[in-house]
C-alpha cells in the first residue's frame, strides 16, 4: 500500500467516524419531541429513526462531490485537506454532544475545510461570499423563520383544538409526530448521509480512483455512509435529546408536533426552493417558537442562549482546529505519516476515556 | 462597496423570499390542516355519542378532507425528497 493509498484508507475512516457522530448528534432532530410527549418510547424511537436514516441514504445519489467547493478553491482541496476538515467537524461535534448543544454538522464540516484550507493555501484559496451565502446567511434564516413557524402554528393550533377534551387531542397530534419524525429522518439520511458520500468521493477522485466526472457512486461509498449514519443514529445522543426534548421548555404533544411537523415542512420548502436550511437550526427554532408561542417565559432563554453561541462558535471552532490539524500533520511531510499520527492519537485519548470509564464502573455516555 | 450591495450581489432575494414564503405556508398550513383533522375526529366522535349523525358525517368529511391535505403535504415531501 503506498502513501496516496494509506491516505485515502484513512480519509474514508475519518469520513465514517464523521458520519457516525453526524448521526447521533443530529438524533435529537427527529427524536427529541416525540421522546419528551411520549408520542414514542426512546428506544423505539432511535430505532425507528436509525432505520428511516439507512432507507434515506439510499433514495437518492446527487452526491455532493462539491463539499464546501463554493467556500474553499477546489484546486486547494486535497486529501490531507479534507482529513484535517474532517477532524474538525468531528471534535466540534464532540464537544457540543459534551455540553448536550444541539448544532449543525454541516457547517462544522465546512468550517473544518475551511481552516485547513486557509493553512495549506492560503487567504486567497477561501471564498468569503460562499461563506456568506452557505454558511451566514442561511444560519439566520433558518432558526429566524422556524421560530416564528413554530410560534404562529402553535397559535393557531390551540385556537382550533383548544375546547376539544384533551386525551383524544393528545393521541392525535402524538400519532402526527410519529409520521413528522419519520419524514423528517428520512430527509435527514438523505442529505446528511450524502454529505460523507461526497467527502468519500472527492478523496476516491482526488486519488485517481475514480473520474473527475461521469462517475458513478461504488456501492460499497453508499451502503457504508448508510451505516454509519444509521448506527450513529441509534447510539443516540441523548445529552442534546434531553436539552431539545425538555431544557428548553417542557412541551405538550401539540407543540412537539407543531415544532416537528412545522420544521420538516420548512425543511422540505427550502429544499425545493434550492435554499437548504440547517435541520438541526430549524428543528432548534421551531421548539424554541412552539415554547414561546405559548407563553414567552416558558422558555428558559439561558438555555436558547447557550445554544445560540454554540451556532455562532461553530465555523470558526471547526476552523480553529481544522487548521490546526493541517498544521499538525505538515511537521510530519506531506505523505500519509501526519493523518496516521492524527488518527492514532485520536484513536489513543478515545481508549483512554472509554478504559477509564470502564475502570471506574461509570457509564459511557451517548 | 458597502455591506449592503455585497450581501445583494451573494443573497439571490428573490430565491429567498420564496423559501420563506414556502416555509411559512407549508409550516402553518400542515399543523393547522392536521389541527383541522384532530378536530373533525373528536367532534365525529362526541356527535356519533349524543345520536346527532348528519352532524357526526359533516365531522368526518371535515376530517377526511384535513387528513387529504396533510397527506398531500406528505406526498410531496417525498417528492421533493427523490427529485
Amino acid at each position: 500500500m503506498d502513501s496516496s493509498e494509506l491516505i485515502l484508507v484513512i480519509v474514508v475512516g475519518t469520513a465514517l467516524a464523521f458520519d457516525f457522530t453526524n448521526g447521533f448528534h443530529d438524533t435529537a432532530n427527529v427524536v427529541a419531541t416525540s421522546i419528551s410527549t411520549r408520542a414514542m418510547a426512546p428506544r423505539i424511537a432511535v430505532a425507528f429513526a436509525a432505520v428511516l436514516n439507512f432507507v434515506g441514504a439510499f433514495i437518492s445519489l446527487e452526491v455532493a462531490a462539491t463539499v464546501a467547493s463554493d467556500v474553499v478553491d477546489p484546486e486547494a482541496i486535497t486529501t490531507t485537506v479534507i482529513f484535517a476538515g474532517l477532524v474538525g467537524a468531528i471534535c466540534w461535534n464532540l464537544i457540543t454532544w459534551y455540553f448536550g448543544l444541539p448544532s449543525s454538522s454541516s457547517h462544522a464540516l465546512i468550517g473544518g475545510v475551511v481552516g485547513a484550507t486557509f493553512v495549506a493555501a492560503g487567504v486567497d484559496a477561501i471564498f468569503g461570499d460562499g461563506i456568506l451565502g452557505k454558511v451566514l446567511i442561511p444560519a439566520l434564516v433558518a432558526p429566524t423563520v422556524a421560530f416564528i413557524v413554530g410560534a404562529i402554528a402553535i397559535v393557531i393550533c390551540y385556537r382550533i383544538v383548544g375546547r376539544q377534551r384533551p386525551g383524544p387531542v393528545t393521541n392525535g397530534f402524538r400519532g402526527g409526530q410519529v409520521v413528522s419524525g419519520g419524514l423528517l429522518a428520512l430527509a435527514h439520511g438523505t442529505n446528511d448521509a450524502q454529505k460523507t458520500m461526497g467527502v468519500i468521493v472527492l478523496a476516491l477522485i482526488a486519488t485517481d480512483h475514480l473520474p473527475a466526472s461521469g462517475f458513478e457512486v461504488p456501492f460499497w461509498v453508499v451502503a457504508s455512509a448508510a451505516t454509519a449514519i444509521a448506527l450513529g443514529t441509534y447510539t443516540g445522543g441523548w445529552r442534546i435529546i434531553r436539552t431539545m426534548g425538555t431544557r428548553i421548555h417542557k412541551m405538550d404533544a401539540a407543540q412537539g408536533f407543531s415544532a416537528q411537523g412545522a420544521g420538516a415542512a420548512v425543511i422540505l420548502a427550502s429544499s425545493h426552493y434550492g435554499f437548504p436550511l440547517s435541520t438541526t437550526q430549524v428543528i432548534s427554532g421551531g421548539v424554541m417558537g412552539s415554547g414561546a408561542g405559548k407563553r414567552l417565559s416558558a422558555v428558559r432563554w439561558g438555555v436558547a442562549g447557550n445554544i445560540v453561541v454554540a451556532w455562532i462558535l461553530t465555523f470558526p471552532a471547526a476552523a480553529l482546529i481544522g487548521a490546526a490539524t493541517y498544521g499538525v500533520t505538515r511537521i510530519f511531510g506531506t505523505g500519509a505519516l501526519g493523518p496516521l499520527v492524527v488518527t492514532v492519537a485520536g484513536l489513543a485519548i478515545l481508549a483512554v476515556v472509554v478504559a477509564r470509564r470502564l475502570r471506574t464502573g461509570a457509564p459511557i455516555p451517548a | 462597496m458597502s455591506a449592503l450591495s455585497l450581501i445583494g450581489s451573494i443573497v439571490d432575494w428573490g430565491e429567498l423570499g420564496l423559501t420563506v414564503a414556502a416555509a411559512t405556508i407549508a409550516g402553518v398550513g400542515i399543523t393547522a390542516a392536521f389541527s383541522v383533522a384532530i378536530l373533525g375526529a373528536a367532534q365525529f366522535g362526541e356527535q356519533r355519542r349524543q345520536g346527532e349523525m348528519v352532524a357526526a358525517a359533516g365531522a368526518a368529511l371535515v376530517a377526511v378532507v384535513a387528513l387529504t391535505v396533510c397527506v398531500a403535504g406528505i406526498v410531496f415531501g417525498l417528492i421533493v425528497m427523490l427529485s
